[in-house]
């Protein structure tokens, strides 16, 4: 099986070398892609610089223009499991194996690694986990499907799914949406138990999310979401 | 406000909001900016069920006739909603110009690389 993981950057200067490393000394078996949102720091010049692979966005897209980036990169070279891990080593490689398990084992169409379901490890601040438990219950009026972790960037999706997000990705809150739209297009979701480890250096790309303004919006999204019909895909 | 101007108003925000969300669901509107409309179209349908707001209105800004407030506050709207699409359009083509150059920057670099290719072919 042909992995691929899809590491999208923002300004990750102080975090996309230790995230990088890790995965090419201790999991060289598996290939990987960082994807540079037209970051303002050093983090194209770090990437260049060490030679490791990765596309640089000309502007900036955000998480989801980002991460589908890496999806067609997938579709494009042929790969049979994607896994998306955020760049600023929030995600332990180490659980990559046990997050494609279902995967592979043809259970599954994509997996979402969580941290809420042996709750060991970072869990996050009071109010996020909140807000996240609230999106947890409008992904469950809209497909059944009990997920705890759903704005979790530590997933991995079969050659189907990739197929599927590399034309339909939502643009503003892709993790949650992205369950939502993979579910009401047939596909086979699984959540996966993983430990994250704290942020340690630069900014989190959600951090409305303690705003009221924020959680109507991603409520309404995940609502279209569930009555959208999705694009054919290419290829 | 008089009932026939309730019931028209009515029925032509029903018909709106059905097709907002009928293009919404088939992804030819994007959320993020159809936001705006979406809100409108609740003040007008909050105002169409308790009319007595609107007289409120009425009197703050010293309008004298109720359908002149109602359309007033549906043009007012409007007028916000153009405002925000002219941001966007803004904003769209400031990356469209960033994308364009970086185009042509990335025509440069290839251009020199076929250049730089034949000439070792040719050697």
């Amino acid at each position: 099986m042909k992995v691929l993981i899809m590491i999208p950057a923002f300004n990750e200067q102080d975090n996309i070398e230790r995230v990088v490393t890790q995965l090419q000394t201790e999991f060289p078996q598996y290939d990987y892609i960082v994807i540079n949102d037209c970051s303002t720091d050093r983090t194209g010049a770090i990437l260049a610089e060490h030679g490791w692979r990765h596309l640089n966005l000309p502007i900036n897209l955000g998480i989801g223009g980002g991460v589908q980036t890496g999806y067609r990169f997938a579709l494009e070279n042929g790969y049979d499991i994607a896994v998306q891990m955020d760049g600023d080593g929030q995600h332990d490689p180490s659980y990559i194996e046990k997050l494609i398990a279902p995967i592979v084992n043809g259970q599954a169409d994509m997996t979402v690694g969580s941290r809420f379901i042996e709750k060991i490890g970072f869990q996050t601040s009071f109010m996020r986990r909140v807000g996240i438990r609230w999106l947890s219950g409008i992904i469950r009026l809209c497909t059944g499907l009990k997920i705890s972790d759903v704005t979790s960037g530590f997933r991995g999706a079969g050659r189907d799914m990739i197929r599927y997000f590399s034309v339909n990705y939502a643009k503003d809150y892709p993790e949650p949406e992205a369950i939502v739209a993979a579910c009401r297009n047939g596909y086979r979701i699984c959540e996966v138990p993983v430990v994250m480890h704290e942020r340690e250096g630069g900014q989190s790309s959600i951090r409305a999310f303690k705003s009221i303004y924020y959680m109507i919006k991603v409520t309404l999204a995940l609502l279209v979401s569930a009555m959208s019909v999705g694009k054919k895909g290419a290829n | 406000m008089i009932l026939a101007l309730r019931i028209s108003l009515a029925v032509v925000l029903l018909l709106f909001t059905v097709i907002v969300f009928s293009l919404l669901r088939k992804q030819k509107l994007n959320l993020k900016y159809t936001l705006l409309w979406l809100f409108s179209d609740l003040i007008m349908i909050v105002l169409v069920i308790f009319p007595d707001l609107i007289g409120l209105v009425a009197g703050l800004l010293g309008v004298a006739s109720i359908p002149n407030t109602v359309f007033m506050i549906a043009g007012g709207m409007g007028l916000l909603i153009l405002l925000s699409l002219t941001v966007i359009v803004s904003t769209v083509t400031n990356r469209l110009y960033r994308l364009s150059q970086s185009v042509a920057l990335l025509e440069e670099r290839l251009r020199r690389l076929e250049e730089s290719t034949e000439q070792q072919s040719d050697k």
